[in-house]
């Protein structure tokens, strides 16, 4: 069976609106995506990848960048696709754009089949019954085009982003908050995007302090350092049970000044009366008469938060400043917990420790890795990773890739990585495109495009790059094949091909007609007009 | 006819054109460009006409006043005197737009005046207080250490002084003068500078190619003048814009309070003293020099501000 | 230590030591509190020795943390070593004056990382390239004595100009501000604005030398002229005529901008730039030819050693490429010596003919190249070895993932940095600092481990062949 696609993207097209003209940075790319595989977008500073990965997410700085045309489809289903593709051969023959000199807009779309639209809206209104309900209702999302999300608000894109498409990007020290500790920012995705699971866990927190009273467990909270001061767990000094010994370590590993559950002995963040973890009551509750009363109310509040986050009561609350906090900090606390538990599986070491601590604090490779468990944090079908390794060593590189994978295989999620670094690609990437001046020249399965390559700029880079596994050592200090000339100017791009001026297979065609993707063999796409036949291509990488 | 290296015997005026925009091509797209980002800054070219218009008026004065003061030489310095007439606190009308004071002297006449000793006292304490400034800031920030701190605390002494009372007490020294309302504010204002200048250098200091210049051997008088002051200076001149503003705001509040130029003087802040015994006879006497002030004010403020939106490296480009 | 012999170029390994380095430590210290009382230290190189022979491209590797930078810059002395010495063309680099290794740099030179920031963006190629050739001149005469001449004669004729043009100034003029011994205010603006521009030209803010003297005789020039047409004070005449002549005088010995320009369009033009691009800044420039220009500036004064510090690292698959053939090339031409230090293996095994391996501020394996990469001994470079990525999808073999981070460097683990993430480790490691030993074959290693494999390994210690720290090499 094939897995489905998470992304499709058609004919994007990016431009930016600068003083000295406009940049064209990409130039009507379409590939997919299908879920669990892995695909890398390779090209060098300028190519534009980055700036494709950002239209996906309609991150574009917006004055000077827009995104001029084509579609993006996220999770689109097999049956709506079908449909839709009708639907756009239809639209196109009303606007009159056989010619597909410019891919059509969703908008545009939407304008030409104005009467099936409404057509079938009417006949949905209409009809109540099951299966035909479902048909007409793939009919309706197929010729709106529904999944495109480059036609969602903003509001929509808000709650898609983080949430369903996830992006890792290069320098960790930029995009994560240096005021926040690791943890609260984990948890503010999550208080954002999973907020019913997080009442769950509060209810379940809720509980714990129910039966804690009920059997009167009371505990005290102590800095870890008066804890060690006094003998762990008072009676039980000395005894070198297993329990005794991981308790020790853990509380080893914590600052001395940070507060646990003496019952526990686990952590006890300030803000509650009662442990998270074992419920005991922990400090003087002034409301302790009240108390009972009390969780009841957040028991209801949470179950009705969890089922319909506008509630009434939860409006309510929220319009209160003060329970606004109070909930707010709860669920933040909750979020924190879960944020440990998500950087274990993201194996830093002593999560808990790591989840207080500020990002300047951490080393590269932890930065990464927590931003790795931020965008994980919501289970997301796509995950855009942007140069994550570029600024990490190479040993380092290679723990963060393999979590990856590893990751992948436990979520079937997605991943769309971005690198200049073809080593990286041919380890861990099943499909390969090679962008060069905004568009795609060459896409197909890493072992297509490594070793059976097309196209003359992916001869040429594969053939520039300075080895050291199974080149002799005669060949070293040998010149490196260069591809003569530079990157295109964006600016004034050259015309047709926009690689013709450095390709040494250019034909006299090449700088009228901008060459389409063709297929070359099952899955293999190449741009080119004169591409490499097989026999050479295979024969040079036998020899390089 | 400047002197030539010898490489041509035949020099052309044309070609000594064509050879220095050749040279200069990069130079001369960028001020293209910053010219360009200006105009899109509506508030900044507002900003820079009105000063303009200021400097304008400031320097034809003569030809646009109505009525023109005597210079009198009173005991080596030559002070202002403006001719009484019969037309006493008349309010503004054609012949006298801005009206008259209680010696029937035009007022418009006046305000046109003061354009030019707001200005120059602009110039002469901004101009001086940013390049001591400036020069202490680089000090401190390139050579750290011992002399950072003496010129730090040095700095903080002189910031805590309050301008006023540093005039006061000149003024009762040396005697009323706007020479010695300026000394005081150049003391009082240099300090901003060094906390700015030093700031900027502490991180230019840090840019790989100050550690270029180093290897390559550069002394370190070299590094702070020809590197590290170049990149240091455009808030500089961000401030200073805007100080221009504030230093004659100041300015004029001394003369209100009596320092500064005599009594009779055209200028602004003492005009409005002036005008404040007659406020509800004659409120133009203090109002229209009290509106110049906040024009010239508003004027280097928006250009300030524009100036710093363009110099600001990141939106450039 | 000296190195076998066999390798195919002889001059790389000729005795002829260019650099060389001992025991080299840089513990930066840390202070914090109110009194800034010492803390601890960042031990960023701690004691390295090598030796970088004539002709030959030795590699420095290692990851970000191992002490790399640093020690570019120690050799280099922009940094002071906290201990150890450094030795360049035989002279103590360490132990002289500021000013004698200012002197040295000339040959010395080191190329930057990032090429976007290591130049000037204020300042043109031209100015950028040419700027070794001013700061040690071939003149005779040091520019700044004659930078101050220029100044006084620009000052003294300006003064003259504007005294002789007072009385067109006079009716547009402010009343006095009481100013004593009057010149207009206007003149006294003047005077501030001529002057800061002098001083400004003069002290070459933009401008090479050559062009402040012309200021200054030409301003000489014509206020004698005015000077002599309005018959003014005598005093102003002799003063002109005077420092005309000193200028003429000076003028004859200074090497005139001329001369540099067309250096530096030499050198422009052997690192692949063109003409048209003397007069661009920085940024209109893409990175690899931003690091041309480095290299270009770098080869200003004809130097015998060139360190690269990570040229390559920031630049494209194929611009990588074509900066590394142009370094080739001119190390075939004029006969350099490069110490290179990047962290991409395969860029290594291209270039370079010796490798030193570092690891937390220490060396960890040296040797030449081909030996290193057929059969690397230490675990370190095993592991970074086989971690490097291949541009090759068939092969997606074991690579040897080490657990945990990069040490602290301030508090790096005891004994031999490595032990914590080493599987080869035993008893020995985590006590004692291993040291480099040759285990045949002209290498150096620094491991228990190799060393009791290869049965050198006794229990007093190991037992080091020709192995006291400061004989490595």
């Amino acid at each position: 069976m094939i897995s489905p696609v998470v992304l499709g993207v058609e004919g994007l097209r990016t431009y930016f609106h600068t003083y000295e003209g406009t940049v064209k940075a990409v130039e009507e790319i379409s590939f997919e995506i299908r879920s669990g595989e892995t695909v890398g977008l390779v090209g060098e500073t300028g190519s534009g990848k980055t700036v494709t990965a950002l239209s996906v997410m309609r991150l574009v700085p917006s004055p000077p960048g827009k995104i001029e045309s084509g579609r993006v489809f996220l999770e689109e289903p097999e049956e709506v696709q079908r449909l839709r593709r009708d639907y756009d051969a239809m639209a196109r023959a009303r606007l009159q754009q056989n010619k597909i000199e410019r891919e059509i807009t969703s908008a545009q779309v939407q304008q030409a089949l104005q009467p099936e639209i409404s057509a079938l809206r009417a006949k949905l209104g209409a009809i109540a019954k099951g299966r035909e309900k479902e048909n007409l209702r793939l009919q309706l999302q197929a010729s709106t085009s529904e999944f495109d999300i480059l036609q969602k608000t903003e509001e929509q894109m808000r709650t898609i982003r983080g949430n369903r498409i996830s992006m890792i990007f290069q320098e960790p020290m930029t995009a994560l908050n240096p005021v926040f500790t690791i943890g609260d920012q984990i948890a503010e995705t999550l208080v954002l995007h999973r907020r019913a699971d997080l009442c769950s866990e509060v209810l379940k927190a809720l509980e714990l302090e129910v039966d804690a009273r009920r059997h009167n467990v009371h505990g005290r909270r102590l800095t870890v350092k008066e804890a060690k001061d006094k003998g762990l767990a008072g009676h039980h000094m000395g005894d070198q049970s297993t329990a005794d010994r991981e308790i020790r370590e853990r509380l080893g590993r914590m600052k001395d000044e940070e507060p646990v559950c003496s019952a526990c002995w686990s952590r006890a963040p300030d803000l509650w009366d009662y442990c998270p973890s074992c419920g005991a009551r922990l400090s003087f509750d002034l409301w302790a008469p009240f108390r009972s009363w009390i969780m009841s109310l957040e028991k209801k509040l949470y179950t009705r938060m969890m089922a319909d986050l506008r509630d009434e009561l939860v409006d309510f609350v929220d319009s209160i400043r003060f329970l606004r906090r109070l909930v707010r900090n709860r669920l933040q606390d909750e979020g924190v917990r879960w944020a440990v538990r998500l950087l274990e599986e993201v194996k830093i070491p002593d999560p808990e420790r790591i989840a207080g601590q500020y990002p300047f604090e951490l080393s590269g490779g932890m930065r990464q890795r927590s931003m790795i468990a931020m965008m994980m944090a919501c289970n997301p079908t796509l995950l855009i990773a942007d140069e994550p390794t570029t600024a990490l060593d190479v040993t380092v590189e290679a723990q963060i890739l393999k979590l990856m994978k590893e990751l992948q295989a436990k979520t079937n999620m997605a991943i769309l990585l971005i690198t200049h670094d073809l080593g990286i690609v041919a380890e861990v990437c099943d499909k390969v495109g090679v962008m060069y001046a905004g568009s795609i020249a060459e896409f197909g399965t890493t072992e297509q495009v490594f070793h059976r390559m097309r196209h003359p700029y992916t001869y040429g880079l594969m053939r520039s790059i300075p080895r050291f596994r199974g080149v002799a050592s005669e060949d070293r200090k040998r010149e490196l094949y260069i591809i003569r000339g530079t990157v295109p100017n964006l600016l004034h791009p050259p015309t047709g091909c926009r690689f013709h001026p450095r390709c040494p297979r250019a034909l006299a065609i090449c700088k009228e007609i901008v060459p389409r993707l063709e297929e070359a063999e099952s899955g293999h796409l190449v741009a080119c007009h004169n591409p490499i036949p097989l026999s050479e291509s295979v024969a040079s990488e036998a020899g390089a | 006819m400047a002197v030539e290296s010898g490489e041509q015997p035949f020099v052309t005026w044309s070609r000594v054109w064509r050879r220095f925009l050749q040279e200069h091509a990069s130079r001369i797209s960028e001020i293209k460009y910053t010219l360009f980002l200006f105009r899109k800054n509506r508030l900044a070219v507002l900003g820079l006409g009105l000063i303009l218009g200021l400097i304008a008026i400031a320097l034809a004065a003569p030809e646009l006043a109505f009525q023109q003061p005597v210079l009198v030489n009173i005991s080596g310095s030559l002070q202002q005197r403006w001719i009484p007439s019969s037309d006493v606190l008349v309010g503004p009308s054609w012949t006298h737009p801005f009206g008259t004071d209680n010696f029937g002297v035009d007022w418009y006449s006046k305000v046109l005046y003061g354009a030019s000793v707001s200005l120059q006292v602009g110039i002469l304490v901004v101009v001086p207080a940013s390049l001591i400034g400036t020069l202490l800031g680089l000090l401190a920030g390139f050579k750290g250490g011992l002399v950072e701190e003496i010129i730090m605390r040095i700095t903080d002494i002189f910031l805590s002084i309050p301008s006023l009372i540093l005039a006061i007490a000149i003024t009762a020294v040396l005697g009323r003068s706007i020479t010695h309302v300026m000394y005081a504010l150049i003391i009082t204002w240099w300090p901003w500078y060094t906390r700015l200048v030093r700031g900027q250098v502490l991180s230019v200091k840090e840019r790989q190619f100050i550690e270029s210049a180093k290897s390559v051997g550069a002394s370190p008088t070299r590094l702070m003048l020809h590197h590290i002051l170049p990149n240091s200076v455009s808030p500089v001149i961000v401030q200073a814009s805007m100080d221009f503003g504030y230093v004659i705001l100041t300015a004029a509040g001394l003369g209100f309070l009596g320092l500064g130029s005599a009594p009779g003087t055209a200028e602004w802040g003492v005009m409005i003293s002036e005008g404040i015994n007659y406020l509800f006879v004659a409120p133009w006497m203090s109002a229209f020099p009290g509106l110049a002030i906040v024009i010239a004010v508003l004027g280097f403020n928006l250009l300030g501000d524009g100036l710093r939106d363009i110099l600001d490296p990141r939106l450039r480009r | 230590m000296t190195e076998t012999t066999g390798h195919p170029k002889p001059s790389a390994e000729s005795d002829d030591v260019l650099l060389s380095a001992r025991n080299l430590k840089m513990h930066f210290p840390l202070r914090g509190g109110l009194l800034r009382t010492v803390r601890g230290h960042v031990m960023a190189v701690d004691g390295v020795s090598l030796k970088l022979h004539r002709g030959e491209t030795l590699a420095v590797v290692g990851e970000s943390g191992s002490g790399k930078s640093t020690l570019a810059r120690l050799l280099l002395r922009l940094l002071e070593p906290s201990a150890g010495t450094v030795f360049f063309m035989g002279r103590d680099l360490t132990t002289q004056r500021l000013k004698v290794v200012r002197e040295e740099r000339k040959h010395l030179q080191m190329v930057f990382q990032d090429p976007l920031s290591s130049l000037d963006p204020r300042m043109t190629i031209k100015n950028i390239v040419a700027e070794p050739l001013v700061v040690h001149p071939i003149a005779r005469r040091r520019p700044r004595s004659v930078a101050a001449l220029a100044i006084l004669a620009g000052i003294v004729g300006a003064i003259s100009i504007l005294s002789a043009l007072i009385p067109f100034f006079a009716p547009v003029s402010a009343p006095s501000l009481g100013f004593p011994a009057t010149p207009d205010v206007l003149v006294v603006i003047s005077y501030m604005a001529v002057g800061g521009f002098l001083l400004w030209s003069a002290l070459g803010l933009s401008k090479v030398e050559g062009r402040a003297l012309r200021f200054g005789f030409g301003v000489s020039a014509v206020s004698l002229g005015l000077a002599i047409l309005f018959g003014l004070n005598i005093v102003q005449v002799v003063g002109s005529i005077g420092l005309l002549a000193i200028m003429v005088f000076v003028r004859k010995n200074f090497e005139t901008e001329e001369e540099v320009t067309q250096r530096v369009l030499g050198l422009l033009e052997l690192v692949g730039l063109k003409k048209e691009h003397l007069n661009r800044f920085p940024h209109e420039f893409s990175g690899g030819q931003r690091q041309r220009i480095s290299i270009a500036r770098a080869l200003a004064l004809n130097p015998n050693v060139i360190i690269l510090d990570e040229p390559t690292s920031a630049l494209d698959v194929s611009v990588q490429a074509q900066i590394l053939n142009l370094l080739m090339e001119l190390q075939r031409r004029l006969g350099l010596t490069y110490l290179f230090i990047t962290h991409d293996l395969s860029v290594v095994y291209h270039i370079a003919d010796r490798v030193a391996v570092m690891y937390a501020g220490q060396i960890v394996e040296v040797g030449r190249t081909e030996e290193i990469f057929a059969k690397p001994l230490h675990p370190y470079t095993q592991a970074l070895i086989s971690a490097a990525p291949s541009a090759d999808p068939s092969r997606k073999t074991q690579r040897i993932v080490l657990e945990g981070e990069v040490p602290s460097a301030t508090h790096p683990p005891s004994g031999c940095r490595f032990h914590p993430r080493c599987w080869l480790a035993f008893e020995p490691c985590p006590k004692v600092v291993p040291h480099l030993f040759d285990p045949g074959g002209g290498r150096r290693v620094a491991c228990f481990a190799v060393a009791r494999d290869l049965g050198l390994w006794a229990v007093g210690g190991p037992q080091v062949s020709g192995g006291t720290p400061e004989a490595q090499g």
